[in-house]
């Protein structure tokens, strides 16, 4: 039994070597002992191998690959949520407009704007925002629209990190990098190529976040506590907060000032303005309430830093 | 692994790039799978079209269970196949080629004879399913022992002993044309 599991290893690493192009000759002078055994069954494999190298015709692979690429422009990216896509759909949203226009006379939709991620009117606030998207025609009343959407989403992290609620302030992460992301895929702020390049900052801003466990930068240093013998004790695994600051950071957050446009020309300096301006509030309010919440929402309060500074700034130096 | 997350990610969004690499990335290797399996070129080709075609109206609901991202278009080819051969008529015992049939019992020189991939397919039927499913994953599909392990949901050290019982039974029956 031992001895078949042993010689199903080497029959396994001889196949791996030989369906990688290695010569069934070159595989067997690495097991001479098993070279008698092994021989017929690597030539068998080597000759099925062989047998299955083919390659699809060039007319079938063209025809193929355009027909690929058709079905992917007409089918056309998704819609948020399968529910959506269909409230989305143009005489559906008609309707649910009005719904939600006659509700908003009730109050119901005013309450809604107001609640906070977990609570039951949660749902009808971002399915309010999901109607507004889709009746923001222009790209640029749709861009306007996901800065007022990411300061929201800034206010809803803030207000989770002072209960204490690390999986909703996740959830709003989330949310917030869906909107960041979906402004830097507007045409005309760069489109793919800036999508593209966002998410690929993002990943490895994460994957920073995520390995940065023994950094901590100046400004939030805790502080070296003093243990029973007068040694110093520095806290375990502290995480590091997100430096990346191409937006104004720490230090700049007991003085907040808006971003001067004055000196901005070009039709889309007041997107770059109120972008710019929702990345300096939100930072400093991310910043601000690290100061004053507990270990246990300290990482997804970090994370939330990262992604919207990573997303900001993305978009910000794509704003012409 | 973060650069496959990162694709699939982009790719459930129906991302133009994250598909079409997707698709240059497993075309060739679900052609081949195809192939294998059914023994015909023509067929292969248009079930593979569909393969892709499917995977674009399905992936916005995909979801990873810990397995690559190949394994479930292997499962979208697997299926198309099933169905395929379902509704195929079925046709009488195809026996090998004659070459190959012809009572000789050499093996050595039968696997030296140049095998054709109809010829192949139409051995790997005589196997059992299982046996089937390793050497179209491992040698049509280019997958690794872990990845076929995953993807058939047995342990390695089962899919390894099903490789050797594989090759063994595709040896005899290249070399009599049935399974002993």
């Amino acid at each position: 039994m031992k001895k078949n599991k042993e010689f199903e290893n080497i029959l396994d690493e001889c196949l791996e070597r030989v369906l990688s192009g290695e010569s069934v000759e070159g595989c067997l002078s690495w097991y001479p002992d098993y070279a008698e055994e092994l021989r017929p069954l690597l030539e068998t494999a080597a000759g099925a191998r062989q047998a299955v190298d083919i390659e699809p015709r060039r007319e079938f692979r063209d025809r193929a690959g355009y027909e690929f690429q058709k079905a992917v422009r007409e089918i056309g990216p998704v819609r948020r949520g399968n529910f959506f896509a269909v409230l989305m759909k143009p005489a559906w949203a008609t309707i649910l407009l009005v719904v939600i226009v006659l509700a908003a006379g009730s109050g119901t939709v005013a309450a809604a704007n107001n609640s906070l991620p977990g609570e039951p009117l949660y749902s009808v606030k971002t399915a309010t925002e999901s109607v507004r998207l889709a009746f923001a025609f222009s790209e640029e009343s749709k861009a306007d629209l996901y800065v007022k959407l990411t300061d929201r989403r800034v206010e809803e992290i803030v207000r989770m990190a002072e209960k204490g609620d690390a999986e909703q302030i996740n959830n709003a992460t989330d949310r917030l990098e869906n909107h960041l992301l979906a402004m830097a895929g507007l045409d005309f702020i760069g489109g793919a190529d800036v999508l593209e390049s966002q998410l690929a900052r993002l990943e490895s801003a994460e994957e920073t976040f995520g390995l940065a466990s023994s950094r901590v930068p100046a400004a939030t240093q805790p502080p070296t506590a003093t243990g029973p013998g007068g040694e110093n004790v520095t806290p375990p695994e502290e995480i590091t907060p997100p430096s990346l600051a191409p937006i104004p950071g720490p230090a700049d957050a007991g003085d907040i000032k808006t971003y001067d446009a004055s000196a901005e020309e070009g039709e889309d300096s007041d997107l770059r303005t109120a972008v710019m301006n929702s990345a300096v509030m939100n930072s400093a309010a991310l910043y601000d309430i690290l100061d004053d919440v507990g270990e246990e929402v300290r990482e997804a309060l970090y994370r939330a830093i990262e992604i919207a500074l990573v997303g900001y700034d993305n978009i910000i130096s794509n704003i012409d | 692994m973060r650069e496959e997350e990162s694709l699939i990610r982009r790719a459930k969004e129906r991302d133009p790039v994250a598909l079409t690499q997707i698709y240059e990335d497993n075309f060739d290797r679900i052609y081949r799978y195809i192939v294998l399996k059914i023994g015909d070129r023509t067929e292969a080709e248009d079930m593979t079209q569909q393969v892709f075609l499917n995977a674009i109206k399905a992936i916005p609901g995909y979801k990873s269970k810990g397995m690559p991202f190949s394994s479930w278009l292997y499962r979208i080819a697997h299926n198309q196949v099933v169905d395929y051969l379902r509704k195929k008529t079925r046709r009488p015992f195809v026996p090998l080629n004659e070459r190959i049939e012809s009572g000789d019992d050499d093996p050595q020189r039968a696997t030296e004879m140049k095998l054709q991939v109809e010829e192949l397919s139409a051995a790997t039927k005589q196997l059992t399913k299982a046996q089937q499913e390793v050497i179209s994953l491992r040698f049509a599909g280019e997958l690794s022992i872990a990845e076929v392990a995953k993807m058939m949901g047995k342990s390695e050290g089962a899919v390894k002993a099903l490789q050797h019982s594989a090759i063994v039974a595709l040896r005899r029956v290249m070399a009599t044309g049935t399974v002993q």
